[in-house]
């Protein structure tokens, strides 16, 4: 499985980043291949609906789950329909290996 | 001829100087209609009286993809500068977001198939209120969730017609609903209060009526209340100023409550006559006798 | 890594403008000393003529995209007129013009242009500011006239002040929010953990605080009222009371109607700072003591 998971720079030991559709960058791990690499998030500077914006991105990306802070009404909904799983990460200034290592 | 009454920031007393105009100018026997176009928080039928008679709704466009005639070429979501078309050719995903949408007919000029057409959907009303049968007062008002009021404005105004004095009651601020309010108006009229605070809007809403070339002028609320700093400031920038309200809890009061100071009040009739004056002359100097 | 701790996020709102807002929202960072104080009404800042802070980063914000027809290219086939639904462009002598107030950005009429004629200029005339003033840390902004107040602006500013928090181990943000309950409010409330309502006993403050504490309740936020000139009509400030028992949200202060607040905006001062004495002064720090306590604020320093 492929999760994405939003970042504030795009290395491993990066903070998670709170928000969403805004994120600077996308973290992708691959958990059969346990690669992860890096993505600029192409949503983050649209003036509207950056939130569908990145969903639409992650999952063109192949994503089949998101593990994020939280996420909005819309996003959530959407994500929903394309069966792509929302793990919720509980705690606050996680980085991404941490989040990695809980797979 | 028609006049925006506006503010920089609410609470000045805008709605307060748009009913009492209205009141003077129709105890005038003007041919008058008020419309509020602060589509967001409209309140000048708290101080009218009669029920809404005439209620329209106004729409927009919205689009409706035809899955069967799609073939998911991905052209309209890249037309759509609002992130407002979700799509994923893989797996094969299109969907309109509506809340999103502008109702700027990119994706349906985009779309090379005709898989897209569009559905009427309403954004929020206008409603007509009667005085001796003529009408008095049109109000927009959004429906909760709408993202913008400029086009609910902008039905409100062209359906209040022409008539001798046309009043409208500005939204607040300097963004887009404000501009669109002002946009038709022969003269605007921004009411203040003598304070830092609403001097520093004041001269933000100057600032954007210059920029526009509208012709305008000042009104004083709550005058005695503040310092000269406003006055001084009016001079010096050479701006009109068409009356002082004065600073007085009894009109606080009577606002409060819902009702007319010139009704209940009358020793402050003279002060909103002396205004629609004033403005009139402006607004037509060549009436000036 | 820095430790975010319990950062607590006050927001001060009011469904209509005019109810004293500011003054309270000032009031507020008098008495919560060190904190990060951030302008959220981005459409009529205020706040900063009682703070006069100083600027020490300067910022642009884009709002948006605005179209431009470059009239040497242009064959003046009129199929953006036609395809425009904003009414932005006109003919001037037989050439298209975009009127810029007007135009939405949607970049069809870039789109449909044969001769490639039209762009999209970047809408950056707006700034944000992160200052310093005598209480800390101070974020606000300056929309230009005429563009968008889409509440991304709000957003922007709000993010930039959590990091200042963080970075400054500063745990109260107060925002000063926007009036109404549109977009920008709905920005300013996100991440929010305390909504402090400022209404004024009228008629319209009673309809709009029926707005605005339906929105705070959908965001789950812990609310709090204050009603300001209560004695401007006793029947309505019974009806906000009778209003805010039924929905569970506590009334914390009863301000009277009270021309001092203006006398301390004229000296650039807030109530706390400029008549510490005065009855509203003593309204004011009770109803602050109410919220660190309910709230658990960990105030270090207050008068």
């Amino acid at each position: 499985m492929k999760i994405a998971i939003p970042c504030v720079q795009p290395s491993a030991s990066a903070l998670v980043d709170d928000r969403f559709g805004r994120c600077a960058y996308f973290a992708f791990y691959d958990e059969e291949t346990q690669q992860t690499t890096f993505v600029e998030n192409p949503a983050a500077q649209s003036n509207e609906g950056a939130g569908p914006a990145a969903a639409q991105f992650v999952v063109s990306q192949g994503a089949e789950a998101v593990a994020a802070r939280q996420l909005g009404p819309k996003v959530t909904s959407l994500l929903q329909s394309l069966s792509v799983r929302f793990i919720e990460l509980n705690e606050a200034d996680l980085t991404i290996d941490r989040v990695i290592g809980l797979f | 001829m028609i006049i925006a009454i506006a503010s920089g920031k609410g609470g000045t007393g805008k709605t307060l100087v748009s009913t009492n105009l209205f009141q003077v100018s129709l105890d005038d026997r003007v041919d008058v209609v008020l419309v509020d176009c602060d589509a967001e928080e409209p309140n000048d039928a708290v101080f009218l009286p009669g029920e809404p008679k005439g209620m329209q709704t106004v729409t927009q466009q919205m689009p409706v993809i035809d899955k069967a005639v799609c073939t998911y070429c991905g052209r309209c979501h890249d037309w759509c500068s609002y992130n407002a078309i979700f799509f994923l050719r893989e797996p094969r995903r299109i969907d309109v977001l509506e809340d999103l949408c502008h109702d700027c007919g990119a994706c349906l000029a985009a779309c090379k198939v005709g898989a897209i057409t569009e559905k009427t959907v309403p954004i929020g009303t206008l409603s007509m209120r009667y005085i001796n049968k003529r009408p008095a007062l049109i109000e927009g008002r959004t429906l909760v969730g709408t993202a913008s009021p400029v086009k609910i404005i902008k039905q409100a105004i062209s359906e209040a017609g022409k008539h001798d004095l046309v009043i409208l009651d500005a939204p607040p601020g300097i963004s887009c609903p404000f501009i669109a309010t002002v946009e038709p108006a022969d003269y605007v009229v921004l009411v203040t209060e003598p304070t830092p605070f609403g001097l520093n809007d004041l001269a933000l809403s100057i600032e954007t009526l210059e920029q526009m070339g509208k012709p305008h002028g000042v009104v004083v609320n709550r005058a005695g209340l503040g310092d000269e700093a406003l006055y001084r400031w009016l001079v010096d920038k050479g701006v009109l100023q068409l009356a002082d309200i004065p600073f007085d809890r009894a009109i606080a009061s009577v606002y409060a409550e819902g009702k007319l100071v010139v009704k209940v009040l009358p020793a402050y009739k003279p002060v909103f006559q002396t205004l629609l004056d004033r403005i009139r002359a402006q607004a037509h100097p060549s009436t000036i006798a | 890594m820095k430790d975010r701790g319990p950062l607590k996020e006050i927001v001060v709102l009011s469904g209509k403008g005019g109810t004293g807002k500011t003054s309270i929202t000032a009031a507020l960072a008098t008495l919560l000393g060190n904190s990060v104080v951030v302008d959220c009404d981005v459409d009529a800042a205020n706040l900063h003529l009682l703070f006069s802070p100083e600027v020490q980063e300067t910022n642009v914000f884009v709002s948006g995209h605005k179209a431009v027809i470059d009239s040497a290219v242009c064959n003046q086939c009129g199929r953006c007129l036609a395809h425009c639904r904003f009414d932005a462009i006109h003919l001037v002598d037989g050439q298209p013009v975009i009127k810029e107030t007007s135009c939405d950005g949607c970049q069809l009429c870039a789109r449909v242009c044969p001769e490639g004629a039209i762009s999209l200029i970047p809408a950056d005339k707006s700034r944000w500011y992160k200052s310093t003033f005598r209480y800390g840390h101070f974020i606000h902004a300056r929309l230009q006239p005429g563009e968008e107040n889409s509440g991304r602006l709000v957003r922007v500013i709000r993010e930039a002040a959590t990091s200042s928090a963080i970075d400054q181990q500063i745990g109260i943000l107060l925002l000063d929010g926007p009036p109404g309950t549109g977009c920008p409010v709905i920005s300013s409330i996100t991440g929010a953990n305390i909504a402090l309502v400022v209404t004024e006993a009228s008629k319209s403050g009673l309809h709009d605080l029926k707005r605005i504490l339906s929105l705070v309740a959908i965001y789950k936020l812990r609310t709090f009222v204050v009603i300001n000139k209560f004695d401007l009509n006793q029947a309505v400030c019974q009806e906000m009371d009778t209003f805010c028992e039924h929905s569970n949200v506590p009334v914390i202060g009863r301000i009277p109607f009270d021309p001092t607040f203006v006398t301390a905006m004229i000296h650039c001062q807030s109530l706390i700072e400029w008549a510490p004495a005065s009855p509203s002064a003593h309204v004011i720090r009770e109803a602050f003591q109410e919220l660190v306590e309910q709230c658990q604020l960990n105030v270090t320093q207050y008068r």
